[in-house]
């Protein structure tokens, strides 16, 4: 059975892409338009894996990741930022809410590949 | 609210009068920006629903190649090609064959040509004998009747040996007019077999070197597919390198629209700044400035990536025609139009086909031959035989007037000659018939000996020729479905990816998206620009001093980039280098350099 990953982004271009690239890869995919959508899906959905990006209305990717990781069903998943943000001082948020990894967009698909493959092992 | 910053010393009342034409310049141009950033997307997505469908049509299209490769690399062509190499061995074996017992044939059938010429000088002796034998009858009778009562009987004698003295003529004709019949008819067979066999012989061994140079052609063809699998997949892979590129170029529309959101925040906020007396013409001049060059990064940044959205995807068509072109070449099939190798191949065999059946006839030709030889010289014999006969009675009605003459006394004595003379002429008789026999039981064995190797050897070849031809029929059969999977395949493949180049045109050509983003992006730089450069008139010295608000905003390397570049002592508000270094491939950095695991 495939494995499902959740990629929150409020651009829907991104979110395609995202999407796109994993299905390449043999995964499901559950789309989320923000970290609020995100994190009610994360409470109906079980999900192997979620990416997300950082700046989102409602709710951004830090406060996606907390809310994800007080879940039981997230506890433990990895939870990877993608975003056009690079500055460490973010990153150190998004590492101390509990984010396993941080990719800087663009990315390339066989990167996002290896990224996954690499965190769900 | 942007902070006014050190405007004193500049002209404050043209500034308060300028601000709201400022104001309205900016307002609007925010406006603009904030709409195109909001607008763009459904293009980019409308590109991004195809990409998958493009992408799924490609893997389709290499799919088809594979199989392609596959299938003349496959069982059923190196089967083909091992039946063919074993059916030249064959065939050469066959055809040196062939020519052994044509030549062999003729030289026989040029022996019993001669031998039938030295059956004329025999027959032409009958007709000598027949004459004297003719004279002799009316000299009989004419001695007979001289001595009336006594020589009765001889009379009679004289007859008997004019009408046996016919029908050795009768049958000398016979046997000549059989003998110069057969001897035409081994001519005719004769030059048939030799010209058959000879044209046969070199249409065989001309399809057998062009069928060796086919089967030579198909094993590189099948070299060529075997190690092609590589390349089938080097193609793959560079077209997946090729979505990857657009898939990273798609993301371009995400990043500008943030950078153009965060410019209209800034204008709006120099607007407000403007509205309310706050904002001097230093800090207008220093922030539109910024908001230029964030504008030229944001256009040049979409640009570059639909563009390279643009040319992936034509990439991706040209490598699927060139990997459509490369499969076609290498599995041996030049055209649509049945121009393929496997055509040509199935060709040449039907040809070999025709030329072994031609060939079989030829000997089927001597066998029939050999047959009439045997049945003449047969029927020949019997009319020799027959003379023989006469001879002997000949001999005998001789033999009975000389005992008749020496009865007869010294009258007789004439009588006496005339019966030896018979005598002599019947031993000529019987020696003339012992000389064709002679010469017939020589044809009769040289037929026979022949007749049966040509008949052992017809068998065999024939034999032989039904086993070459069906299984030459077997290999059309595999080499027809082979070329059939592979028109099919073609067709089905250039079908594809001609739609395949004709949709990506079609969507690449209606890509507009960048020319309406940088239409918008001009004319807002252009009306920035003027606002700009008046406040910039009126204080000539960037002192806005700190813009940090302004960077608080950002979420890309690029734009803090370029806000320092304009801002930082070290550019001294030079344009900076505007595109931000992709990132490294993952083989370079295991993951790249964008990507970190914590």
């Amino acid at each position: 059975m495939a494995k499902v990953i959740m990629t929150a982004d409020d651009s829907a271009s991104v979110r395609q892409m995202v999407t796109f690239t994993l299905k390449q890869g043999g995964y499901d995919v559950v789309e989320a338009v923000d970290g609020k959508d995100a994190l009610q899906k994360l409470a109906n959905t079980k999900v192997d894996m979620l990416i997300t990006d950082l700046n989102m209305p409602n709710l951004d990717g830090i406060g996606l990741i907390k809310g994800a990781r007080a879940l039981a069903s997230c506890k433990f998943i990895p939870i990877v930022m993608l975003t056009t943000e690079s500055q460490d001082s973010k990153k150190q948020e998004g590492k101390a809410a509990g984010a396993t990894g941080w990719i800087v967009k663009p990315f390339k698909p066989e990167q996002l590949m290896a990224v996954v493959k690499k965190v769900l092992g | 609210m942007i902070a006014g910053g050190n405007d004193s010393g500049t002209r404050d009342a043209e500034v308060r009068a300028l601000a709201p034409g400022w104001s309205g310049i900016l307002a609007k141009a925010a406006v603009e920006l904030a709409v195109i950033a909001g607008t763009t997307e459904d293009e980019f997505l409308a590109i991004g629903g195809r990409l998958q469908d493009f992408y799924q049509r490609g893997l389709g299209i290499s799919g088809l190649a594979s199989e392609m490769v596959g299938e003349v690399a496959g069982d059923q062509v190196i089967g083909a090609m091992d039946r063919l190499g074993e059916m030249l061995d064959h065939m050469g074996h066959y055809v040196d064959r062939a020519q052994n017992e044509i030549e062999g044939s003729a030289q026989t059938l040029r022996e019993i040509l001669g031998l039938l010429e030295k059956v004329s000088d025999p027959l032409s002796g009958f007709k000598k004998v027949n004459k004297v034998l003719r004279m002799l009858g009316i000299s009989t009778k004419i001695e007979s009747a001289r001595l009336g009562q006594s020589a009765a009987g001889f009379d009679t004698l004289a007859s008997d040996v004019g009408e046996l003295s016919v029908q050795v003529n009768d049958k000398a004709a016979f046997i000549m007019k059989r003998k110069d019949d057969l001897a035409r008819e081994i001519a005719q067979t004769l030059s048939g077999v030799l010209e058959s066999g000879a044209q046969q012989h070199d249409r065989v061994i001309e399809v057998l070197a062009r069928t060796r140079k086919s089967l030579q052609a198909l094993t590189e063809i099948n070299t060529r597919c075997s190690s092609s699998v590589a390349l089938v997949s080097a193609v793959s892979d560079e077209v997946y390198r090729s979505i990857g590129d657009v898939v990273m170029s798609m993301q371009a529309h995400d990043i500008v629209r943030q950078q153009i959101e965060h410019v209209h925040e800034a204008l709006d906020e120099v607007k407000q700044g403007l509205d309310a007396g706050s904002c001097g013409a230093d800090a207008t001049a220093t922030i539109c400035e910024l908001q230029i060059a964030q504008l030229h990064h944001a256009s040049d940044e979409l640009d570059g990536a639909v563009r390279i959205i643009m040319e992936s995807l034509r990439e991706v068509a040209r490598k699927q025609s060139g990997l459509s072109a490369q499969t076609s070449g290498m599995s041996g099939i030049a055209d649509q139009a049945g121009g393929s190798f496997f055509t040509g191949m199935e060709r040449d065999i039907s040809v070999v086909s025709n030329a072994l059946l031609e060939s079989s006839k030829v000997n089927q030709a001597l066998c029939v031959a050999m047959g009439t030889v045997a049945e003449t010289v047969g029927e020949i014999a019997t009319f020799v035989g027959d003379i023989e006969k006469i001879g002997e009675e000949i001999k005998l009605i001789a033999l009975n007037a000389q005992i008749k003459s020496a009865y007869t006394g010294d009258e007789g004595a004439a009588l006496g000659v005339l019966a030896e003379a018979i005598q002599r002429l019947s031993i000529d008789a019987i020696n003339h018939t012992g000389a064709v026999s002679g010469t017939l039981q020589g044809i009769i064995g040289v037929t026979d000996r022949l007749s049966q190797g040509v008949s052992v050897e017809t068998t065999g070849l024939e034999s032989e020729v039904h086993g070459m031809v069906q299984t030459l029929s077997d290999l059309v059969q595999t080499l027809r479905q082979v070329n059939d999977t592979l028109q099919h395949s073609l067709h089905q493949m250039d079908d594809s990816v001609t739609r395949l180049s004709t949709d990506i045109e079609q969507v690449v050509s209606g890509i507009t998206v960048h020319r309406k983003v940088a239409k918008v992006l001009e004319e807002s730089i252009r009306a920035i620009s003027g606002v700009a450069t008046e406040a910039r008139r009126l204080a000539p010295a960037g002192t806005a001093g700190n813009l940090d608000q302004l960077a608080q905003r950002y979420t890309m390397q690029s734009e803090r980039r370029i806000h320092e570049s304009l801002n930082g002592p070290a550019t001294g508000g030079r344009m900076p280098t505007l595109s931000a270094p992709p990132p490294p491939a993952a083989d370079e950095d295991e993951l790249g350099g964008n990507v970190e695991l914590f």
